[in-house]
């Protein structure tokens, strides 16, 4: 009895060795074996001397949602964004060019044709023709259409008044908590709302919003005159032939779109491997002509790692697209490489402090300005981003066309004008503690930001704007908190009061400067309730003028717009805007011709060559 | 033991409902939902609306979770609302290199483990168990993001003997034998770091329990009866000293499978450990739900196994 007992253990140790070799074995199989299928049905055999391959790091994997208009992560967009070519790019001025198509707009504004260029196909030969177009288009009004904004797209003819009507429809569907149902409303299920929305999509589509007489032209009619009408509609396009027998509320987790099968774009869809790595090769089709490199690999990787393998080369380039290059790992690591070449460029988003101004003390514009003053914002960019970037002081870049600093108030960092501002609006430290009081209501507040792996720049800015504050009497209470819950406390819901005092968060921004959606009344993104309750008869003034820059295609007038616009926000802060960072680039110089203006490395990645 | 075993199962059942239902209710409680996070200005209350209407959200709170069990009875664990998957794909897809690794480093941690742990406890209080115990402090002590950015700077970027990152070497299209020694070489590191991280526990484990056997009157009764030490401490005492790791074992079952989330990370190897960190961050409420069953299913049967196989290796225990 005593010597069999002993033989379990080991034999319950033996068993489990086996597992593991078993399942390690599984593992192995389960994640090579897609390598092994022939890419395009074995189109591409492997050449004996090896492909040419240039790797990306990408610090987040991406979710694999490989659909122009349907990604949500800007990581899968850097990928999509090389699979389906644009209607119309960008030049170095940002402004629009044809690529695809020509463009024209018409007399009255209200309507574009595109014409697109002859003999462009698929990767699989099926002909590009204007059929691709408007299918990419008119599906995004489905009433289960699966990607975020709808509401851009309703611009089209009659767009807006379908919308309304799904809406109205939506309405009634059986509301989440029992609590909110309404006496006399005839509630409806999800099922029933989108059995009813049908019919009222396929009336708007027999209406022609966007025309099509034939292969090569589309033209696209608008209710009234849409000035981000090239942005919103000269974007890459998707495969009728591919997504037609698709349901629509399906695309987003369809195979085609987690593999698409076809490109229009420079580079093919080859395979994603879960969290590691997307390869794709070369479209021989691409209307700008075969890529000279092969290969193009997004290989995830932990940006701390990205670096180490930057260094010994096996990884090419880092800091392009979404992957941001930490400004301090590149000054005190990477910088020092003498294989690689950087550059940067300013970044597309920007990073403010939104404020409460439902708060009775924030409601205070001079409290709003007095903070703007206190707060080193270039200390900031030069201690955190070791200068690699800008400060900021209306919604608008410096590099879009919008941007006009004349007339508007740089805020410098003046913590006495802070004070003094703060002695105006009749605060004073009646009790010794440091911080300024009125009334008995004391300047102390909290502020929330993700903690956490986000954005850590911002994170570190948290506890100096803190000091800053500090220093003019301004008690703040830091307050990190998981990334969906800073959203979830500042997502306006109309009619409540938010739930934090300050908050830090960025945006990104588009190329034009529309500012639709962050301001307005029923925007869950007016987080700082900016209205005409917290800041005055301007708001109507600045609504006005979101309106207005929508309502002309003149740049000159649409300039003279933003910039009154600018001026108000500039006044009123409804955020302190802190800095624009820029985005770092790095490549091994083995990869060459690579563009380094503000359209970023992808924009030319078809030119690139490798040195021998 | 028959019996005992079904009554434990069907014990088990309203455990696991109660803990779907609580984590359903505090996944619900979380601020926010999986399109808060979007943050994108051409995004209005209607269209937040729409895809809270095609992810099954527009529905009364016990209505969802009663379609969610429905379901799941049937096999089916939903579609991830993030990852736009099945959320059966999306675990399978995982499941192995995690549980290779949570294997591969458990038996790392086990041998060296006791080895250690044996020799500190028959030279206890010598220069080598105060070796051996700082060590083991030292392994307990060190963050495994440390210890894998140590490997990773001076065995793959310094030696370059093993891949920094990822579980398949990109464009490598090798065939049979060579692609899964791909693989292997990619699992080495991960694997150690995690290993090495549970080597100091399961020694001070072990060290206490061969104190503790050593002490016992029949190891006097061997040492009386004239035995040499070596058969003392590996026939006698060790073989005993070892019946608390098989316990130890059944209970390291959820761990193995649940994943190492800042070793995943820093490896970038698609393990579970992440992957349930991103769905509760995603607010991606099928997923949460399934990676809550499976990990509950996995500590309720491991102890269970850890229950049967005490019994089984120590006939002093006896279940009716």
């Amino acid at each position: 009895m005593f010597r069999r007992k002993p033989s379990r253990v080991l034999a319950l140790l033996t068993a489990l060795l086996a597992v593991a070799l078993v399942v390690a074995a599984c593992g192995g199989g389960q994640q090579s074996q897609q390598p092994q299928e022939p890419a395009e049905g074995g189109e591409t055999p492997q050449e004996p001397s090896g492909p040419t391959q240039v790797t990306i790091a990408q610090f987040t994997a991406p979710n694999q949602v490989f659909h122009p208009q349907l990604t949500q992560s800007a990581y899968d967009s850097d990928i999509a964004g090389l699979i389906f070519e644009p209607v119309l790019q960008f030049t170095e001025d940002l402004a629009f060019e044809p690529n695809l198509a020509e463009y024209e707009i018409s007399e009255d504004q209200l309507s574009v044709t595109f014409r697109f260029k002859e003999g462009l196909v698929w990767s699989d030969g099926t002909p590009l023709t204007s059929a691709d177009y408007a299918f990419t288009y008119l599906n995004q009004m489905h009433p289960e259409w699966p990607g975020p904004s709808q509401s851009i797209v309703a611009s089209l003819r009659g767009g807006q008044e379908l919308l309304n009507k799904y809406n109205e429809l939506r309405n009634r569907i059986e509301p989440e908590n029992p609590e909110d149902r309404q006496e006399g409303v005839d509630y409806i299920t999800y099922e029933e709302f989108v059995e009813q929305a049908l019919p009222l999509y396929e009336e708007w589509l027999a209406t022609n919003p966007i025309e099509t007489p034939d292969e090569l032209t589309a033209i696209v009619h608008f209710d009234d005159v849409y000035a981000p009408a090239l942005q919103t509609f000269g974007g890459a396009l998707i495969p009728k032939h591919i997504y037609e027998g698709i349901p629509v509320r399906d695309w987003a987790i369809a195979e085609v779109t987690k593999k698409p099968p076809v490109a229009s774009g420079p580079y093919k869809f080859v395979q994603y491997v879960t969290d590691q790595f997307t390869e794709l090769e070369a479209n021989e089709s691409y209307h700008k002509g075969r890529p000279n490199i092969d290969k193009i690999i997004f290989r995830v990787v932990d940006a701390e790692v990205a670096i180490g393998e930057l260094q010994n080369g096996t990884i090419d380039a880092v800091g392009v697209g979404a992957s941001q290059i930490s400004p301090q790992d590149f000054e005190e690591v990477i910088k020092n490489f003498s294989h690689v070449d950087w550059w940067e460029n300013p970044q597309f988003g920007y990073q403010h402090m939104f404020i409460n101004l439902t708060h009775p003390l924030l409601q205070i514009k001079e409290v709003r300005q007095a903070m703007a003053y206190a707060i080193d914002r270039q200390g900031i960019v030069d201690r955190l981003l070791f200068g690699h970037g800008t400060v900021m002081n209306t919604p608008f870049l410096p590099v879009q066309w919008a941007y006009d600093e004349s007339g508007v108030n740089p805020y410098p960092y003046d913590p006495e004008k802070a004070k003094e501002l703060l002695a105006q609006a009749g605060f004073q430290d009646t009790d010794g503690d440091g911080v300024l009081e009125k009334d008995g209501q004391r300047l102390e507040f909290s502020l929330v930001y993700p903690g956490g792996t986000s954005n850590p720049v911002r994170q570190a800015s948290a506890p100096l704007i803190q000091q800053y504050l500090g220093a003019v009497g301004i008690k703040i209470n830091l307050e990190p908190l998981e990334f969906n819950t800073v959203v979830a406390k500042a997502t306006y819901v109309p009619g409540q009061r938010p739930d934090y005092d300050l908050g830090l968060l960025g945006w990104s921004v588009t190329v034009d400067p529309d500012q639709t959606g962050l301001w307005g009344p029923n925007d869950p993104y007016n987080f700082t309730v900016f209205s005409t309750e917290t800041i005055g008869p301007d708001y109507d003034r600045a609504m006005e003028l979101i309106e207005q820059g929508l309502r002309t295609f003149d740049q000159a007038e649409r300039t003279a717009i933003y910039k009154e616009l600018g001026r108000i926000f500039n006044e009123h802060l409804p955020y302190v805007f802190l800095y624009t960072a820029n985005d770092i680039t790095v490549f091994n110089k083995r990869v060459q011709n690579v563009n380094r203006d503000i359209r970023g490395a992808l924009f030319n990645v078809h030119e690139w060559t490798l040195a021998e | 033991m028959a019996t005992y075993v079904v009554r434990r199962v069907l014990q088990s059942i309203p455990i696991l409902l109660g803990i779907t239902v609580l984590t359903f209710l505090l996944a619900k409680a979380m601020p926010g939902d999986p399109f808060t996070m979007l943050l994108n200005p051409g995004i209005t209350e209607a269209d937040l609306e729409r895809l809270r209407g095609i992810a099954g959200l527009k529905a009364p709170p016990h209505v969802q979770y009663w379609r969610w069990l429905v379901s799941l009875l049937q096999g089916n664990l939903g579609m991830s609302i993030s990852f736009n998957q099945p959320v059966a794909t999306i675990i399978a897809d995982r499941l192995a290199p995690t549980v290779a690794i949570g294997i591969g480093s458990l038996l790392i941690g086990l041998i060296l483990g006791v080895l250690f742990g044996v020799i500190s406890a028959v030279r206890k209080y010598t220069l080598i168990d105060t070796v051996f115990t700082v060590g083991a402090l030292a392994g307990i002590s060190a963050p495994t993001f440390f210890m894998g950015l140590l490997a990773i700077k001076y065995l793959s970027i310094g030696l370059g003997w093993f891949p920094s990152s990822n579980l398949v070497t990109p464009g490598l299209n090798a065939p049979f034998p060579y692609n899964y020694l791909d693989v292997a070489h990619h699992l080495v590191l991960p694997t150690m770091v995690l290993g090495v991280a549970s080597i100091g526990s399961m020694a001070r484990y072990v060290r206490s329990g061969m104190l503790d056997v050593l002490s016992q009157d029949y190891v006097r009764t061997a040492r009386a009866k004239g035995l040499s030490e070596r058969v003392i401490v590996y026939r006698h005492a060790l073989r005993n000293a070892l019946i608390p790791v098989v316990t130890l074992l059944g209970l390291s079952l959820p761990g193995v499978v649940g994943g190492a989330i800042i070793t995943e990370q820093v490896f970038s190897i698609p393990g579970l450990g992440r992957m349930s960190y991103l769905a509760v961050l995603r607010r991606d409420y099928p997923l949460i739900m399934a990676t809550t069953v499976l990990f509950a299913v996995m500590t309720v049967l491991g102890n269970l196994l850890a229950d049967l196989g005490y019994a089984w290796v120590d006939p002093r225990i006896r279940y009716d």
